[in-house]
């Protein structure tokens, strides 16, 4: 048999690409979209969204079951034909491309603002993106195989950084528990289940793994492993800082770091968390670098889709830049994550009609 | 092998040195920050900047410079004061090991202290874990005086006093980052309150019955932290004694103090006190019942106590009546007190610096219930309730005090 | 010259055309070289002559083996009817024998060491194999030295090299097959594996690389290594130079195939993992605790070799918070007099480092444990009173230094020093920033490097099942299965234990 550069990739490889690629939100400006319409129940607002975002995920899985093997563009090509394949695989490209630019400019944000104040941002935004484009040029199994390497790694340091916070941990800041209101609470969920659009773009990998029962086990591994982790650390931010004040902080996740201390020798961690974090992002948008160029290439119905790597990476940092200042980048990112619900929502309801019209068609022939 | 020729001259660009890049000697760490009120809604800024060179090994040492260089700068604010300062110190001035901020206690009780605080958080290397301490005489002052004779750099004098800050409880653990969360909900902040000015000593038998400057003592190093400023709004409003910040922290459902040593009037003798140590046995139950108006607030505590010393030489370890009545009398004597904190804080302060405001939480469902039910105001007029129990767990390791008399078994 | 790679030149059956040929393709006589006996053999009454290469062949063995029995007279009838068969199977008592009829082949028996055996009228010719190169004793291991564990190395003899494998399995599936490379000087490669074990693709791609080389002459096992690499400008290894048996036996037993060639005290395995590169052979000599513990040691000593000049680096320059305060200081004192950036600092002590070890390689033995202590002393403390470098910088790049000799295999030390190289700019770029990124990339390129077709972490990544040795590894009775991602045919090492009562041990 021997390992060939289309190699299967296995279901834990698949699941930690997604613990860790999903999982990443919690130390980004996600986070504090989510306080400042959750407030202290901040926190419920992932679980509520992963639960809104199953719905079209199960529409999209019952059209998927019956194309057994076949990834998602495949099954557009076979439904939509080649006018309405290419446009869906098209705009599911354009709500990757925009979150991926806005993403990658929101790290680049953090980076210059917590660790390098002085350097220019379009060089970090550049050498982000260069190693990202390098990760993806090497394919899939790279993407994957690091994942796996590197996933326990990242758990522990997780949980080592909580333990170490955990004197100054106060449950009771999470008080009172539902926030703004439960009405409040279940439509923020709603409006942001965009977050976890992933789950849909990773139904374009199907045919590299084993099978779709495989698939939906890692995937369902995946994403409930890394929205509870979402949860449970917005739950520590609260109980940490307290609300309102964890809404003026700029990045939570960051400044929890900076008060972590290794005993009373080492007072200042954060580098040390930084650097797990930094490595991670670059697999990060390596896999949505790789997803961009697989998604356009598919619509184009081309088979050599590594060449795009680099010009997607390029493509990604261009728009990245566009945005001025830090809050704008924030205010694009909330726009964004609310057309993409609508997005993600609209699509496997079209897709669902294509694939019963199609039935139809050929059921009666 | 052209793209190898390329990577190879790579490492050239690097000669060239980058953006962030920090030599660490050309370096100025900054261990301490005074502020003061400057004229003109200015601030004046006093940096304490430690000298590598004193207290290295033999190779760094060099021998006729001081450990630490203080300067002072007239600015709008701390940053642009750090950017005043790169024209007169050599180095570049850096704040990543900067744990403490000394503010002068005029400073703090003027309306611009909150104004420089928030403004200084935004840079990124001020942290947020930095210590606040409120001085009564000004910053420079204070920073000039404090030359600790044990320790030879001055950064160390601040890390080991955290320490014993913690340990004691005399002085409550005040960040930058607990300020800034208690302003934006309206609640109590305290801070350390310390001074070099040791004019005021006066002696109570009361051992911490004082407050930063009050210590009797005699010579020895000049400063002292000793009980707490009360800040809220951002602004300070006044001061409480060492021994009423031990009962503060007591109060706290979570506070970092889990044992003291504290003395108390003798039951049966009126020269003599009584020196307890005293251990939380688990943290304060307090039951509120906000559905009252005025609100009812219930706190039972439970203590342990090490009875250490008594200067009446009563036979308390042996006679269990006297026990009791000296367990009748210390339960009375804390209840007393907590009261007495309590009330202080309801009448004098009108804010809760018991933190019980996360409790009150609990009992709404809603932010916006919660915010318009006004805790501040129904705390002031609250009806609390103090409910101690206390166990003795050991007396020394003497059973009987001597006694005098010879009249034969102990 | 007269040897075409195609035509086969037969014999004649006349003696002297044959030896004339002969003569003229070695040169004879001025090549002093070709030693030609010419002989009666009393038995056949026929002209003979033996002919060898002085040097290449064991003169007593054909002294005793091919030369005497010829000679000696004797009266018994022969059965065969063919005198070529009667000298091959009645005659010479030599163990080998066999038969050609092309010049090709005698001429490569020939400088092989074989002994030539030309009948007159015969138009075949025999061959004895009588190989008899000078080659050293069999000696300790000089780099993969053990203290528990045999102490035997391969020497440059292929024979006795596969002696050795042989004597360390014992098993009729062990195969050693032999491919001829080289155009001018042909030299044989043994290929060695178990034929129920080894994944027959992977035997196939390998022989298929072999045979596919085009050279002038491939000397010895180095040099065929590089021929073989499909990634030569790689800083990674796809194959590994062994010179202990046992070790090459302990691949064997996984589904690697081993190459053996003359002239070269070792064997290469193919294909090869990272993990193959970073255990030792001791790892199962000792039990359990004791290889964990050097097993951890050694990977500490591995993360310590690649990092910690660029972690120093990027903390000193970039992220100085994260130093203790009073270290900090330290530093910070010691480095005021010092005039150099640290970069600069660093690697002039990495190069002096560098200087030091390739010097004590090459420096005669007598006088090596002075090259140590002048280096160590001389360099280290006088460079720090001199107010060159700081002493913290001493300490860094000794403890760099010594933990990369942990690293057992050279060609992994190579490359671990090199990347240390490419972190140090990254961290002097851009700190942890720069260290993040080339380590990603780093990740990413290991993880898809692939050595003849197995991934080069598995069975990490991509997961496969196995002998759970990888990293870590378990007693032996529950190292049960063979590491699959070089997809043995037979994947259980090790039925389990059953006890009396039927548990499973």
């Amino acid at each position: 048999m021997g390992a060939s550069n289309e190699a299967k990739i296995g279901g834990r490889e698949f699941a930690s690409i997604f613990m860790i690629v999903v999982g990443m939100k919690l130390s980004d400006i996600t986070v504090t979209i989510l306080y400042e319409s959750g407030e202290t129940a901040g926190w419920m607002i992932p679980l509520i969204s992963l639960a809104f975002i199953l719905i079209p995920y199960t529409l999209l899985m019952s059209v998927m079951k019956r194309w057994s093997g076949k990834g998602l563009p495949e099954v557009l090509f076979q439904v939509g034909g080649k006018f309405g394949g290419t446009l869906i695989c098209l705009a599911f490209f354009a709500g990757a491309l925009l979150m991926t630019a806005v993403t990658s400019r929101g790290y680049v944000d953090i980076i210059n603002v917590m660790v390098y104040q002085q350097s220019p941002l379009y060089v970090l935004y550049f050498m982000l993106m260069g190693a990202a484009s390098y990760v993806a040029h090497r394919g899939f199994e790279a993407i994957a195989r690091i994942s796996w390497v590197l996933i326990f790694l990242v758990e522990a340091a997780l949980v080592l950084l909580v333990a170490i916070m955990w004197r100054d941990v106060d449950w009771l800041r999470l008080n009172p528990w539902a926030g703004p209101g439960i009405k409040e609470i279940v439509k923020t969920g709603f409006v942001h289940s965009a977050m976890f659009a992933e789950i849909m773009l990773a139904s374009v990998f199907i045919p590299r793994l084993d099978s779709l029962r495989t698939f939906r086990l890692a995937l369902r591994v995946g994403f409930t492993v890394s929205g509870l982790k979402i949860a449970f650390f917005m739950a520590v931010y609260t109980a940490v800082f307290d609300y309102p004040e964890v809404v003026h902080i700029a990045y939570p996740f960051q400044q929890l770091t900076k008060n972590a201390t290794f005993g009373t020798v080492f007072t200042h961690a954060e580098s040390f968390f930084i650097g797990f974090w930094l490595v991670i992002s670059v697999m990060y948008f390596g896999a949505y670098v790789y997803l961009l160029a697989y998604l356009f290439g598919q619509a184009l119905r081309t088979d050599r889709y590594r060449k795009l790597c680099l010009p997607m990476g390029g493509l990604a940092f261009l728009i990245g830049l566009i945005p001025a200042n830090t809050e704008q980048v924030r205010s694009y990112w909330e726009m964004l994550i609310y057309n993409s619900t609508i997005l993600y929502f609209v699509l496997p309801a079209v897709i669902w009609l294509l694939d019963w019209i199609w039935r139809r068609r050929h059921a009666k022939a | 092998m052209r793209r190898l020729k390329f990577l190879l001259a790579l490492p050239l660009l690097f000669a060239a040195g980058c953006w962030d890049q920090l030599e660490l000697e050309e370096q100025a760490f900054v261990v301490v920050v005074g502020l003061d009120k400057g004229p003109n809604n200015t601030v004046e800024v006093t940096f304490q900047i430690a000298n590598p060179q004193i207290g290295s090994s033999d190779i760094g040492t060099a021998d006729n410079e001081p450990p630490s260089d203080t300067i002072r700068f007239t600015a709008a604010d701390i940053l642009s004061a750090k950017e005043l300062a790169n024209s007169v110190v050599t180095r570049t001035i850096n704040f990543a090991h900067l744990k403490t901020i000394i503010i002068h206690e005029g400073l703090a009780r003027s309306e611009q202290f909150p104004h420089v605080m928030g403004a200084a958080v935004r840079d990124p290397e001020m942290r947020r874990e930095v210590v606040l301490i409120v001085s009564r005489e000004k910053a420079y002052d204070f920073i000039q005086k404090n030359r600790p004779r044990l320790e030879t750099r001055p950064h160390k004098y601040y890390e080991l006093m955290q320490r014993r800050w913690q340990e004691t409880g005399y002085v409550p653990y005040s960040t930058l980052s607990h300020y800034l969360q208690s302003q934006v909900i309206d609640a109590m902040f305290l801070a350390i309150y310390a001074t070099a000015d040791e004019k005021h000593g006066r002696a109570s038998r009361s051992a911490d019955d004082y407050l930063a400057g009050e210590v009797p003592k005699k010579s020895g190093d000049p400063v002292q932290m000793m009980g707490a400023a009360v800040i809220e709004s951002g602004r300070m409003v006044g001061t409480l004694t060492g021994q009423q910040m031990r009962w503060t922290q007591v109060l706290r459902h979570k506070s970092s103090v889990s044992s003291f040593i504290t003395s108390f009037t003798d039951p049966l003798d009126a020269e003599a006190m009584v020196t307890v140590r005293l251990f939380k046995d688990g943290e304060p139950k307090i039951d509120m019942n906000l559905r009252k108006d005025p609100p009812h607030i219930r706190v039972s505590l439970k203590l342990r106590a090490q009875i250490l010393s008594f200067t009446s030489l009563q036979p308390y370890a042996t006679d269990f009546n006297k026990q009791r009545l000296l367990e009748k009398h210390l339960v009375e004597e804390i209840k007393n007190e907590l009261t007495e904190v309590i009330r202080l804080s309801q009448k004098k302060f009108r804010g809760d610096p018991f933190e019980w405001q996360l409790i009150a939480r609990k009992k709404f469902m809603t932010l916006p219930a919660y915010h318009a039910y006004n805790w501040p105001n129904h705390f002031k007029r609250a009806h609390v309730d103090v409910d101690v129990n206390l166990r003795f767990e050991n007396f020394g390791k003497q059973r009987t005090p001597y006694i005098e008399t010879g009249s034969g078994a102990p | 010259m007269t040897t075409q790679r195609d035509g086969k030149t037969e014999l004649s059956t006349l003696l002297t055309a044959n030896l004339d040929r002969l003569k003229r393709d070695f040169s004879w006589p001025a090549n002093q070289a070709l030693i030609i006996r010419n002989l009666i053999a009393s038995s056949l009454k026929r002209a003979a002559a033996v002919l060898y290469l002085d040097g290449a062949a064991d003169a007593g063995e054909v002294e005793k083996r091919i030369i005497e029995p010829l000679i000696e007279r004797s009266d018994a009838a022969f059965v065969s009817a063919d005198p070529l068969d009667v000298v091959r199977l009645e005659i010479v008592t030599h163990r080998t024998g066999k038969t050609t009829g092309a010049f090709d082949e005698i001429e490569h028996s020939l400088l092989n060491g074989w002994t030539v055996l030309l009948i007159e009228g015969a138009d075949r010719a025999l061959l004895f194999e009588t190989r008899g190169f000078e080659a050293r004793q069999v000696a300790d291991p000089i780099v993969e030295h053990v203290i528990r564990g045999p102490k035997e190395a391969f020497v440059e003899s292929a024979a006795i090299n596969r002696s050795l494998v042989r004597k360390y399995l014992r098993d009729r599936h062990l195969v050693a097959e032999t491919i001829v490379v080289g155009d001018r000087s042909e030299s044989e490669v043994t290929v060695m594996y178990v034929k129920d074990l080894a994944n027959p693709n992977i035997v196939e791609e390998i022989k298929g690389r072999i045979r596919a080389i085009r050279a002038d002459a491939v000397t010895s096992l180095p040099i065929l290594e590089q021929l073989l690499d499909k990634h030569p400008y790689s800083l990674v290894p796809s194959a590994l130079h062994t010179e202990r048996p046992d070790r090459a036996c302990a691949f064997l037993l996984e589904g690697h195939v081993i190459l053996i060639m003359e002239n070269s005290p070792a064997a290469l395995v193919l294909p090869i993992t990272l993990w193959s590169l970073v255990h030792s052979a001791e790892d199962h000599y000792m039990r359990w605790a004791y290889s964990n513990f050097m097993r951890v040691l050694r990977l500490l000593g591995l993360i310590v070799a690649v990092m910690t000049p660029s972690v120093y680096i990027a903390v000193a320059t970039f992220h100085e918070e994260m130093i203790p305060t009073d270290l900090l200081l330290a530093i910070a004192a010691t480095r005021e007099k010092v005039p150099f950036p640290a970069l600069l600092e660093v690697m002039l002590m990495e190069f002096a480092f560098e200087l030091v070890r390739e010097a004590a390689i090459r420096v005669p033995t007598v006088i090596g444990p002075t090259i140590g202590i002048v280096g160590a002393l001389i360099l280290g403390q006088a460079a720090v009173e001199a107010n060159i470098i700081s002493p913290i910088l001493v300490v860094i790049v000794a403890m760099t230094g010594i933990s990369s000799f942990t690293i057992p295999e050279p060609s992994l030390n190579f490359a671990v020093r090199i990347t240390r190289f490419m972190l140090l700019f990254a961290a002097a770029f851009m700190g942890f920033f720069g260290i993040a990124l080339v380590l990603s990339c780093l990740f990413a390129y290991l993880t898809t490097y692939t050595s003849y077709g197995v991934p080069f972490l598995s069975p990490l990544t991509p997961h496969y099942r196995s002998s759970a040795d990888t990293i870590l590894r378990m007693p032996l009775h529950k190292e049960r299965m063979r590491p699959m991602n070089l997809h043995p045919q037979d994947s259980i090492r090790r039925p389990e234990r059953k006890s009396q009562n039927g548990r499973e041990q």
